[in-house]
């Protein structure tokens, strides 16, 4: 409790330090460090566990499962922590989630699928060329600028003729759509494309655009690589991956979350989920990205002579990502808190408590929920490259609307608001289908217990439910588990009269 | 509790430079109704003013084109010379008009000192990435803010309470952390709109002595909307009176209570 004379302020908040956040700063590259230092380890031995007084029960082996599991757990982690962002500390019911996955995932998976090897003849050059993967996430860069401009244009003529007669816009929008889907229709396989075929041809344009560009850029980008001290390579280009998919996926974020800006509630939430729908749609029809059956991927690996055997599953190759996935769980969760609890973060809870007030107090209500928006999809592009890289193998259906459903029932039964509630919930729901999975094989475990639990996501559903029953406002209901923060600013007055008025 | 006595000169006490309102003729029509015609006022920082009338009289909706909730159908509105007609709030409230409402809207689950330090203007050091590393810019700079909005808390008596929810605060509180919040926005003209709605007898005495040390100490221009005729005429310079969205008088509050056409409309029969 703050003491009532504000005279005895010092200069500098009670604990905010200078020396404090070097220390904190400095920690969590530690914690980074000692996470990868582990992943290293595992990746060398997998070990047995066997606990005997549990013997009868239970024989744990730590190994690829294991280690499986606990990679997932630490993806929805941050798909959770990252919707917890939009969701629960904004205030924006956002369905869509998967979509920015996919969109870090796809754009990452097909960048290292054709881009990263660094010498076509080695195979164990893989994962070293960071110089192409960035330039040819640049040129795509550009032809997503280009877009955005001739959107942007599009859009302020709408506006404009708002002047002319109020319902015109609309008109316009519905006949500008037309005129679009004519032209694509009419123009599709063509092989020459007539010249009033706008659209068509804009497109068209663009896509020899990107292929110009990276044209020019690539022989340069590959000397860049190969200029690059060995021992770097492979970070660089991991680096390059998930800066470039996060990136991507945040302007995806902010295409969402811009429009949507006046819809509230439900209608927000219709609104994500079609976009969601539209990229996984787009990528159904790309054959580019694999269409529905997807896009092979190489697990990202360190060690060029561990090239992965599709005969042994348990080979340790993949284990390689893991202190990446740590890390950047890390960061994310870091991330994530310091926005959460911070002036900005205050500016977005405000706008979520009451955007009406907010206005009146000078706070611009489009920026703070576009920068959730684009914080939360940037981290959930992350969480797409990982998801990517660690299965070997990408296809849409792994981002469709029952995995944005998952997520969003991760951030609420956590508690909306709460980032160790989206952790604990995040891991959890990962994890509890593999718990229940394992259970059934439980020998000791009468036989129609455990025929119950083969129905894995049955459960989950059924616990999922008792859990909304009992604690209705989530597992932490929208506090942290860190005290420290609870003690600030969710006390309560005293009763009338105990203060002396 | 009584209006409190600064205890540190604090630099609010500053009045804010020109920042004249002139409402000038404005018009606002709902449809086929004309909820406001041809309303002109002005209010100087440093004034107390009022504006009162029959419930339906148009009051709000005066308040409503001033802060930006929607524009004027005719008129214009001037601060210090500016037009400022058809901003939208957040830019008003840039510009140095500071709104409080009818029915109090805090943030509800934000403590008492972030509802006040939301509204500090916010130095140019809080960017994302400054956010996300904690730079020591960004340490001090957010001290800065917690410090003004405690000093704030402070002069109107919520020091104490810094720490609590908001929406755990008795009535009368939360009116005061909401004006507290309106005054971080270092407004030149302050809106009430209603503030002793909903207030006893006790709070209302309380509450007029609160609007007084506003005008007197932070040197803004406050204008009123009220039903309570007690409290505007105790504090008010001038008065103005809407009926059915005209103005019918203006003046010194004497004036308007012995003016027979606002007896009729509004104040019935001295009693």
């Amino acid at each position: 409790m703050r003491k009532s004379d504000p005279i005895s302020l010092s200069p500098l908040a009670p604990g905010r330090s200078w020396l404090r956040t070097l220390l904190s700063n400095a920690l969590v590259v530690v914690v980074v460090l000692i996470l990868a230092g582990i992943g290293r380890r595992i990746e060398y031995a997998e070990r047995n566990f066997s606990f005997p007084w549990f013997h009868d029960w239970i024989t744990w082996h730590w190994g690829f499962y294991q280690t499986r599991m606990l990679m997932l757990a630490a993806i929805g982690v941050i798909m959770a922590v990252s919707l917890q962002l939009i969701n629960g500390i904004a205030g924006q019911f956002s369905l869509g989630h998967a979509g920015f996955m996919a969109v870090g995932a796809y754009l990452s998976g097909y960048a290292s699928s054709t881009y990263a090897l660094l010498d076509p003849d080695d195979p164990g050059t893989n994962y070293e060329n960071a110089g192409q993967v960035a330039w040819y996430f640049v040129s795509l860069a550009t032809v997503v600028f280009t877009i955005a401009v001739v959107l942007t244009v599009v859009f302020l003529l709408l506006r404009l003729s708002q002047r002319l007669w109020r319902g015109l816009p609309p008109l316009l929008l519905l006949a500008v759509l037309a005129w679009f889907t004519w032209d694509f229709s009419a123009g599709f396989g063509l092989e020459s494309v007539p010249p009033y075929l706008i659209w068509t041809k804009l497109l068209r344009g663009l896509g020899e655009m990107f292929g110009w560009t990276l044209a020019q850029g690539l022989p340069h980008a590959l000397e860049f690589s190969k200029w690059l001290p060995a021992w770097s390579r492979r970070p660089l280009c991991f680096l390059t991956l998930l800066t470039g998919g996060g990136l991507f996926a945040s302007a995806a974020g902010l295409l969402v979350g811009l429009p949507t800006l006046r819809l509230r509630g439900d209608y927000l939430a219709i609104a994500t989920l079609g976009f969601a729908e539209i990229i996984r749609v787009v990528i159904t029809n790309s054959q580019a990205l694999g269409r529905s059956t997807g896009l092979p991927v190489t697990p990202y690996a360190n060690r060029p002579d561990l090239i992965p055997d599709p005969d042994r599953p348990g080979d340790p190759v993949t284990h390689y990502i893991f202190p990446w996935i740590l890390a950047m769980m890390v960061v994310t969760i870091v991330a994530v808190w310091r926005i959460a609890y911070s002036p900005k973060g205050r500016l977005i809870r405000a706008v979520r408590e009451d955007e009406v007030a907010a206005a009146a107090v000078g706070i611009s209500t489009t920026r703070q929920k576009v920068t959730a928006f684009i914080v939360g999809a940037f981290f959930a592009g992350v969480g797409g490259v990982l998801y990517v890289h660690r299965e070997g193998y990408v296809n849409p259906s792994s981002f469709g609307i029952d995995q944005s459903l998952l997520y969003v029932v991760m951030v609420t039964l956590g508690g909306l608001g709460s980032i160790t509630g989206a952790i604990v919930a995040g891991a959890l729901l990962t994890l509890l289908p593999f718990l229940f999975r394992q259970l059934a094989s439980v020998q000791a475990l009468p036989l129609s217990v455990r025929h119950v639990f083969e129905n894995q996501f049955a459960v989950l559903a059924l616990a999922l439910v008792i859990m909304m029953l009992v604690r209705p406002r989530g597992l932490l209901g929208g506090r942290e588990l860190w005290w420290r923060r609870n003690r600030r600013a969710l006390q309560t007055a005293p009763a009338a009269g105990a203060t002396a008025t | 509790m009584t209006a409190p006595v600064p205890v540190i000169p604090i630099p609010l006490a500053v009045p804010p430079s020109g920042g004249e309102l002139l409402v000038e003729n404005i018009s606002r029509s709902f449809g086929g109704l004309t909820a406001l015609k041809d309303f002109s006022f002005a209010v100087r920082p440093g004034e107390l003013v009022a504006l009162i009338g029959p419930n339906g009289a148009g009051k709000t909706t005066a308040f409503n084109v001033v802060t930006g909730v929607y524009p004027p159908t005719a008129g214009e509105i001037r601060l210090a010379g500016r037009r400022i007609d058809g901003l939208a709030p957040a830019d008003l409230c840039h510009a140095g008009i500071a709104r409080t409402f009818q029915n109090i809207r805090l943030f509800p689950t934000l403590s008492v000192l972030e509802n006040v330090s939301v509204a500090i203007r916010r130095p140019a050091g809080q960017g994302l990435f400054r956010t996300i590393l904690q730079t020591p810019g960004f340490l001090r700079a957010e001290a800065r803010t917690e410090q003004e909005a405690m000093e704030l808390l402070a002069t109107l008596g919520l020091a104490d309470k810094a720490d609590l929810r908001a929406d755990s605060l008795p009535y009368g509180d939360q009116r005061r952390l909401e004006i507290a919040r309106a005054l971080a926005t270092r407004p030149k003209i302050l809106l009430l709109d209603e503030p002793a709605a909903g207030m006893n007898p006790q709070e209302k005495v309380e509450l007029t002595a609160l609007i007084k040390f506003l005008r007197d100490h932070f040197g803004v221009g406050i204008w009123l909307i009220e039903h309570d005729m007690k409290l505007v005429m105790a504090i008010c310079q001038r008065i103005t009176v809407l009926d059915h969205g005209e103005t019918i008088a203006v003046g010194a509050p004497d004036e308007i209570c012995n003016n027979p056409k606002v007896i009729e409309a509004y104040l019935g029969e001295p009693g």
